[in-house]
């Protein structure tokens, strides 16, 4: 027996049966729901609304006022007749505009303003970078001689598969499920290659490289490998660095001939995105001490010059990208970017100046360090009772409401503690390892998808990044796809980014006896050591 | 040949516990513990000020889970708190440390005033200075802290456990009732640090912290134990004031209860006599203690507390 599910606002329809949950049913549809899970009733994301039809509810993780609105977890929730279900906002993949508007990352050159339109774009030798992240996608079409031409994003659609890598290395264990990332991953970046092409308007035909920068796990879902084995002792992956491969073989839609080529990782835990990364911020080529901080999942960190480059994966956790936070969200339209608090009054931006429907990254570490200047969080990172009127107690624990519906609970808290406390000793054990210390770095760059809005003072008071002059700093934003087209355009580049990934030494934080005291010693705030943050330390005792 | 001395630039803070008719209480005498600015017994180096306490335990329900050999050293006292309470006194404990085991909700779970009255027959019975523990269920112990720091009020007692869950209550009522507090951490620099920071920040003296930086008895995880108190110490002598506070070590708690202390000649006859056994294992577990740098040992059986004692004084011998 089968049923037509129509999903709104978007109209799309599709025909399921009896089996199929609504989940998997919207992303036959096309239509992108968010979870971070991976369907398994856990995370309480995918809620949507019940417009019309038949099923056996799932009201697992919902409010009393979204049960009687008809709302139901989407991944736990069948159908009994043909139905209309309607994707709330919140819930809802949308593009993401925000990823590709990095500060000195996307600069499109002005075809118009050009010499001549036709050499740039008639060009029959354009290229393709590509960025896979774990949660985002970013395609830039290049004329190599030029410059950007196009920029597209969206999420991973392999989100739909779970949140964070591991759930995906056990999803690929067998080999439909892998084929299933695989085919996800190619037909996202088909879909923004035409995008591209369109916006252009180019043939595909004319574009024969393509450079893939991503984290190891990524890389072998794009090539079809198997990554599974990357969580399994000894950690090795399949491969680190990669031949040529046809686009045909692959499945992308481009010039027949095209050449596929990506970035070479280091390990298993720090991949070809962090290569490019260091090649964007030129920090193979620099005599300075640099500190390079990838705020995505993972939270690699590289310290390094042109002497010599160390790095390791601080296994950060998604909060930064607003995973696993009550109302956490990616750095787009409605999401808050930044947060005041004075006299018991709340006051906050939101990116593009819409109605605020969750927090991102930065706006997590714009309200934390608030809070946590204004005494309304203790070092512990603990709700004071009584502190403020914004604070509601109820069976969860505390939440300190921002608007009448967005809050930040004290589990979310907690969780950005142990993520802030992972980066922070991720840091200070492969600076003390090298023999420096923290005033030694002369300057750092901050990476990843957490909003423009970073305000690097709230991020040291947190205990985040380290204390160091503000000038020091430099957020780059999606410094990956930055790598990856300046590889693409130069064939130096490339090999400057091979020998990158041969000379970075990786260290195993795991194996790190120092690591797992010093990760105690961070999870508080600022750090149980106030001394290693002299600034902050002046702030508190004003 | 020249005799190196390592100078350190922390020391330990001194607590007093107890307060005598001029400070306002009914105790004849009070304690001192820490003040050290070396690191234990090493006489030639600095100054141990205060020679490590001995307090004993007392219960205000009868210990069913204890050894025959132990209880029968207090048979006819251990239903009543004060009469033990006396009995230690008389054994030669430096303080008492009342445990208000009868108010466990899973238990006899009385209330506030039922173990308050338990704490003011225990002062009236006895005139040393008093240590006064919940019964370790986090939500009854602050249910009932404040009644127990107001009726002992000015006899400067030392009071716990402060754990992270319940610290607000606990530094509120050590406050309120003038006492010291006990700050409990699993096994960690860190978090000791962390909970010391964060009563202190409550404006409760860090002077007046006791560190229980949690006990394994010897064969039970004494060696992380060791080292945990071993590296306290090492930071209270580089002068980080918020790792200074005295240590307490719960020795006879963590020894009365393996299976080394209970199974007797039947069950274990290559172990050798048990009522010889159980206190050998407690004077050990206690000495190596000392040896970390414990202020406090918290004991149970009368003749392991007299041979510490002994133990203690020839250590303190310049």
């Amino acid at each position: 027996m089968s049923f037509k599910i129509k999903f709104l606002p978007d109209n799309k329809e599709v025909i399921v049966n009896k089996d199929t949950d609504l989940l998997t049913a919207a992303l036959n549809a096309g239509v992108g729901i968010y979870n971070s899970c991976g369907g398994k009733g856990i995370c309480g994301k995918c809620k949507v609304k019940i417009i019309s039809g038949e099923t056996d509810k799932c009201t697992l993780h919902l409010s009393e006022d979204e049960i009687k609105n008809n709302y139901v977890l989407a991944c736990k929730t069948f159908c009994k007749t043909d139905a209309e279900v309607f994707v709330p906002e919140e819930s809802r993949i949308g593009k993401a505009d925000i990823l590709i508007r990095g500060k000195k990352i996307f600069e499109p050159i002005d075809i118009k303003l050009a010499k001549s339109e036709k050499d740039i774009t008639k060009s029959k030798d354009l290229g393709i970078a590509i960025d896979i992240g774990t949660t985002t996608l970013v395609v830039y079409l290049i004329n190599p001689n030029y410059g950007i031409l196009s920029a597209k994003a969206m999420y991973n659609p392999q989100i739909a598969f779970g949140e964070d890598v591991i759930t995906r290395m056990i999803f690929a264990e067998n080999k439909e499920g892998n084929e299933q990332l695989h085919n996800s991953v190619v037909n996202g970046i088909n879909e923004l290659i035409e995008e591209c092409i369109k916006e252009i308007n180019i043939p595909a035909n004319n574009i024969k490289t393509v450079m893939v920068a991503a984290n190891t796990t990524m890389t072998h879902t794009l090539f079809g490998i198997n990554p599974s084995y990357i969580r399994k002792i000894p950690y090795i992956p399949k491969m680190d660095f990669l031949p040529l491969s046809d686009a045909t073989k692959l499945g992308i839609n481009i010039n027949d001939n095209a050449v596929v080529k990506a970035i070479p990782s280091v390990s298993a835990y720090v991949g070809g995105d962090i290569v490019s990364g260091v090649i964007a911020c030129n920090i193979n080529h620099t005599s300075k001490p640099t500190l390079f901080i990838d705020l995505g999942t993972n939270g690699e960190v590289v310290f390094g010059n042109n002497e010599f480059l160390v790095c390791c994966s601080t296994s950060a956790g998604p909060c930064f990208e607003g995973g696993g936070i009550k109302w956490g969200m990616r750095a787009q339209a409605g999401a808050i970017e930044s947060f005041k608090f004075e006299n018991d009054k709340i006051s906050y931006k939101t990116i593009g100046n819409q109605k605020a429907i969750g927090i991102c990254g930065a706006g997590i570490i714009s309200v934390i360090s608030e809070l946590f200047l204004k005494r309304v969080i203790d070092k512990s990172g603990e709700f004071i009772i009584g502190s403020s009127k914004h604070i509601k107690t109820n069976e969860n624990g505390n939440e300190f409401f921002i608007t009448d519906k967005i809050s930040m609970t004290s589990e979310d808290v907690k969780n950005v503690i142990n993520s802030k406390g992972a980066v922070f000793s991720g840091c200070e054990v492969i600076i003390k390892k090298l023999g420096f210390e923290f005033s030694q770095i002369e300057q750092v760059k901050i990476a990843g998808g957490l909003g423009n809005a970073l305000d690097i003072e709230k991020a040291i008071i947190l205990g985040l990044l380290p204390d160091l002059p503000i000038e020091r700093y430099e957020f780059v934003g999606n410094a990956s796809i930055t790598g990856a087209k300046e590889c693409l355009m130069s064939e130096k580049e490339l090999e400057e980014a091979k020998q990158v990934a041969r000379m970075m030494t990786y260290i195993d934080l795991s194996t790190e006896h120092d690591f797992m005291n010093n990760y105690t010693a961070s999870l508080f705030l600022p750090h149980t050591d106030l001394n290693l943050f002299p600034t902050v330390k002046n702030i508190l005792e004003v | 040949m020249e005799h190196v001395i390592e100078k350190w630039p922390g020391n330990v803070y001194e607590l007093t516990i107890g307060a005598t008719k001029e400070d306002g209480g009914t105790r004849s005498r009070k304690v001192k513990a820490g003040g050290i600015n070396t690191l234990p017994f090493l006489h030639f180096e600095g100054l141990t000020p205060n020679q490590p306490l001995i307090a004993m335990e007392v219960w205000d329900i009868e210990p069913s889970e204890w050894p025959e050999n132990l209880k029968n050293e207090f048979n006819e006292v251990l239903n009543n708190a004060a009469q033990w309470a006396k009995k230690c006194e008389d054994l030669g404990a430096d303080l008492i440390c009342l445990r208000l085991l009868s108010a466990d909700p899973d238990g006899k779970n009385a209330s506030a005033t039922e173990v308050a009255r338990t704490v003011k027959d225990v002062l009236s019975a006895t005139s040393i200075p008093l240590m006064i523990l919940g019964c370790g269920n986090n939500e009854k112990d602050s249910s009932i802290i404040m009644d127990i720091s107001q009726i002992a009020k000015g006899e400067n007692c030392l009071i716990g456990m402060a754990v992270k869950e319940n610290f607000k209550t606990f530094t509120a009522a050590a406050q309120a009732g003038g006492h010291s507090l006990i700050a409990e951490t699993p096994l960690d620099i860190n978090l000791e640090k962390q909970l010391n920071i964060l009563i202190s920040d409550m404006g409760f003296g860090s002077d007046r912290i006791v560190i229980h930086p949690s006990t394994g008895g010897v064969g039970y995880g004494f060696e992380y134990c060791y080292t945990i108190i071993e590296r306290t110490r090492l930071a209270s002598l580089s002068n980080d004031k918020m790792m200074s506070q005295p240590i307490i070590t719960f020795v006879g708690q963590e020894t009365w209860k393996i299976k080394e202390c209970k199974a007797d000649e039947t069950e274990k006859p290559e172990w050798g006599s048990l009522k010889e056994r159980g206190v050998l294992w407690e004077i050990a577990t206690a000495s190596g203690y000392l040896q970390a740098g414990s202020d406090i040992l918290v004991m149970n059986h009368p003749k392991a507390v007299n041979e510490i004692k002994n133990h203690i004084n020839k250590l303190m011998e310049k």
